[in-house]
């Protein structure tokens, strides 16, 4: 072996750690990088044959990636979950919290004044100070059914307005997978930026909504939504859109549409769309709140209450008579709303405009002169026989709405909370297989520097010795 | 949308964030003395939360018709009690006025007190509460009887209907709570003449026959004034009976509000205690939390190369 190869290995071992300490230099500067996984230089030693003149050496050969894809897939799979709990949970808290359960405000304080008004009429049936009480008490109940029925609407509205947002915040997200995959083609090998860059917008992505994604041979990932509708295939991406105007209507031509998602060719894939932030804010607009308010298939438990209590009451009153007195006319409607859509009983309920205090009939149909008043009043109570809305009473009813609010709101935050417990476990096992440790590449720093430093030490020493044998031959 | 950097420090925020919830729920809890201030703090708890708010309002209510009714009954036992005080005098009066002894000069005098007392009761059975006249049963915006001298009773009855009107107590038994003006002053027989017991009756007859110095007509009123007395006592009975069921169930209705109460307070009401040591555990463990945090290195390897 001669000197001149001794050098060159020198030189070449000199190269190798150079690109080593440089792997180390880019895993300490994206040590925080999202989606970045650690790289090593993978270290190759040379050929050595004294006898053959083979100097040895090392060589470097390429980059080593720490990145685990089913690691990655796991928290891909646990944020997804979670993206689906934080959206339940906001959305369902704000349904909740229309719903007063002190008893001092809201739709069951109107429920409760609206009965004490009927029990206190049944006292002193001609009273006219108490048929106004018991006008002005309906005309509150009917203010908050509206009222609470045009919040739930400005939610629907709200929950719109998120879900096309996350609609465009998947298909922004997309955009970088399809631009990844346009820069993957043109490298024959990957890139650890780039790739760092795709893994970040994936697990963004998996918050978002749930998704298949395939590595294909060429390096390029296919991502394809919920059911398989595609949402970028090679350097092609397709767009999904998100659409209110316009809903299924077998039941009810003038319901209120749901949520949906239409795929790139406009065919609707809401169903598919089970997990993430979408999946949560879909859940909860298209089933917790349309349980609520109504839609194609339902009419909603509001409407339900509001017509069936409107309907009992005015039953109630036009079966009696305005006063014992004989031929006495029979009594009004109290209250009114449009019967021709079912999903609006709620939305437009109203005392009836044209009814005066004279047109209230406390009488029953039996003559007794308070018999209509008693009845109206024992409605709170929940064994009474009359106005039962599905087998309960009307308290019942709307106790049976709020609790539903409340399990859907409870269960979410309790989901979130559990969640992000197990998201964060499988972050941190990811982070222990894949994760720049700067302790570690304190380390390998240190070792790269000796070995340049030693290596360099022998190239000097091969230098000399190189001068040496020049000196002899002059 | 940034994701977290670190695992680790995704967990340690996730426990922060477990403990805070805690520490805010029991927060809420002592602040407000409620555990259930909404759906989501327990849903099963709020079908009984508002149907006792509900039955505690229409307990409420019904306490409150109870007072209104406890008044009227009052006024009509006031009112009968007076009427039973004046058949006394009108039959002291037939008793003076009758025999040989009475002269007509004193039948006249004594007429005019009889048709004194007579005014009197047809002005009790005119009683009002609350603007109803409380003996014209379900006709109550009219007075039941007016003096009519032209009639032969001496008044003329203006409202006929009966009193339907009843009041439920809080198990919904219902309660009646008038008698009418006729039934108490103007009984009747099935063919409609005057039964034994008819106040109008007895007063008119009396004051016909001192008017007409009948003597035997003054003797014999004496018994029907008795019946008449009577027949009002036994009327009074009925308010008597009416006001100790309405004060039994004003008691009832009051032992079922403390009960009712008590189990919303059961349901719905914070352990403040309870709370208040949860409220101690967490805000610890949210303390140890951070200062087991802080005092993890923050240093790497690389701040002790130089």
């Amino acid at each position: 072996m001669n000197l001149l190869a001794s050098l060159r290995s020198s030189g070449n071992a000199l190269a190798a750690f150079q690109d080593a300490l440089g792997t180390v230099q880019n895993n300490i500067s994206n040590s925080s990088t999202p989606g970045y996984a650690k790289q090593r230089v993978n270290l190759e030693a040379q050929p050595f044959d004294v006898a053959g003149g083979l100097a040895g050496g090392v060589a470097a050969r390429g980059l080593d990636n720490s990145r685990n894809e089913f690691a990655d897939e796991e928290v891909r799979r646990q944020v997804n979950t979670l993206g689906r709990f934080e959206a339940q949970s906001e959305a369902a808290s704000g349904i909740e919290k229309l719903f007063d359960v002190s008893g001092t405000t809201g739709l069951p304080a109107a429920l409760n004044q609206l009965f004490s008004s009927f029990s206190a009429w049944s006292v002193n049936p001609r009273s006219t100070s108490a048929r106004q009480a018991v006008l002005d008490s309906a005309g509150q109940f009917a203010d908050q059914v509206r009222g609470l029925a045009g919040s739930l609407k400005r939610v629907s509205q709200n929950l719109d307005r998120q879900i096309a947002s996350t609609t465009e915040q998947i298909n922004s997200l997309a955009t970088r997978v399809q631009h990844y995959n346009v820069e993957r083609r043109k490298l024959t090998q990957p890139d650890p930026g780039l790739d760092a860059q795709v893994h970040s917008a994936l697990e963004q992505l998996a918050q978002l909504a749930d998704y298949t994604a395939v590595k294909q041979n060429d390096g390029t990932i296919t991502v394809l939504a919920g059911g398989g509708s595609p949402l970028v295939i090679g350097e092609n991406q397709y767009f999904i859109s998100a659409d209110v105007s316009s809903g299924g209507t077998p039941g009810n031509a003038l319901a209120p549409p749901s949520a949906r998602i239409l795929d790139w060719q406009g065919r609707e894939i809401t169903e598919q769309i089970t997990g993430g932030r979408l999946g949560g804010l879909l859940d909860v607009r298209n089933r917790v709140l349309a349980s609520i308010t109504g839609d194609a298939q339902q009419c909603g438990t509001l409407n339900r209450l509001a017509q069936g209590l409107a309907d009992t009451v005015n039953q109630i009153f036009q079966s009696g008579t305005v006063s014992p007195d004989a031929g006495a006319a029979s009594g009004a409607a109290l209250f009114v709303y449009d019967a021709s859509d079912p999903t609006a009983a709620a939305g437009n309920l109203r005392v009836n405009p044209n009814l005066t205090t004279a047109q209230l009939a406390p009488v029953d149909s039996a003559g007794n002169a308070n018999g209509n008043a008693i009845l109206l009043a024992s409605l709170s109570n929940a064994n009474t026989a009359a106005g039962k809305i599905d087998g309960l009473g009307p308290v019942a009813f709307l106790s049976q709405i709020a609790a539903f609010a409340g399990r859907e709101s409870a269960a979410a935050a309790d989901g979130e909370q559990s969640q992000q417990q197990v998201a964060a476990q499988a972050r941190t096992l990811r982070d222990q297989v894949s994760g720049v440790s700067l302790d570690e590449q304190a380390i390998s720093l240190i070792q790269f520097q000796r070995s340049y430093q030693a290596t360099a030490r022998v190239l000097t020493v091969l230098s000399d010795l190189t001068q040496t044998t020049i000196d002899l031959i002059k | 949308m940034l994701l977290p950097l670190k695992g680790t420090t995704d967990k340690y925020l996730a426990d922060l964030s477990r403990v805070q919830a805690t520490m805010d729920v029991a927060q809420r809890q002592v602040s407000s003395g409620l555990r259930v201030q909404r759906a989501s703090d327990d849903p099963a708890a709020v079908n009984e939360i508002l149907q006792l708010q509900a039955d505690i309002a229409a307990n409420r209510q019904t306490q409150a018709n109870f007072d209104q009714i406890t008044t009227e009954i009052g006024s009509a036992d006031g009112g009968l009690q007076s009427v039973i005080q004046l058949m006394d005098r009108a039959v002291a009066l037939a008793t003076q006025a009758g025999g040989p002894a009475a002269t007509a000069q004193q039948r006249t005098a004594m007429a005019e007190e009889v048709s004194g007392l007579q005014q009197q009761i047809v002005g009790i059975s005119q009683f009002t509460v609350n603007g109803r006249y409380i003996f014209s049963g379900d006709q109550d915006s009219k007075p039941a009887y007016v003096l009519d001298a032209a009639q032969p009773n001496g008044v003329r009855q203006m409202a006929a209907a009966a009193s339907t009107r009843v009041i439920r107590d809080i198990n919904g038994t219902s309660i009646s709570v008038a008698k009418t003006a006729t039934e108490i002053f103007d009984a009747r027989n099935p063919d409609g003449a005057p039964a034994a017991g008819n106040v109008f009756a007895a007063l008119g007859n009396l004051l016909t026959a001192l008017k007409s110095n009948n003597d035997a007509g003054v003797q014999s009123s004496v018994t029907a004034l008795k019946s008449a007395g009577d027949h009002v006592n036994l009327q009074l009975e009925f308010y008597g009976e009416t006001s100790t069921r309405v004060i039994q169930a004003q008691n009832l209705a009051k032992k079922f509000l403390v009960d009712q109460k008590t189990d919303l307070s059961n349901t719905r009401d914070a352990d403040i205690t309870a709370a208040a040591i949860q409220l101690s555990q967490a805000r610890m463990q949210q303390e140890a939390s951070l200062t087991s945090q802080a005092k993890i290195s923050k240093l790497s390897l690389f701040d002790y190369l130089a």
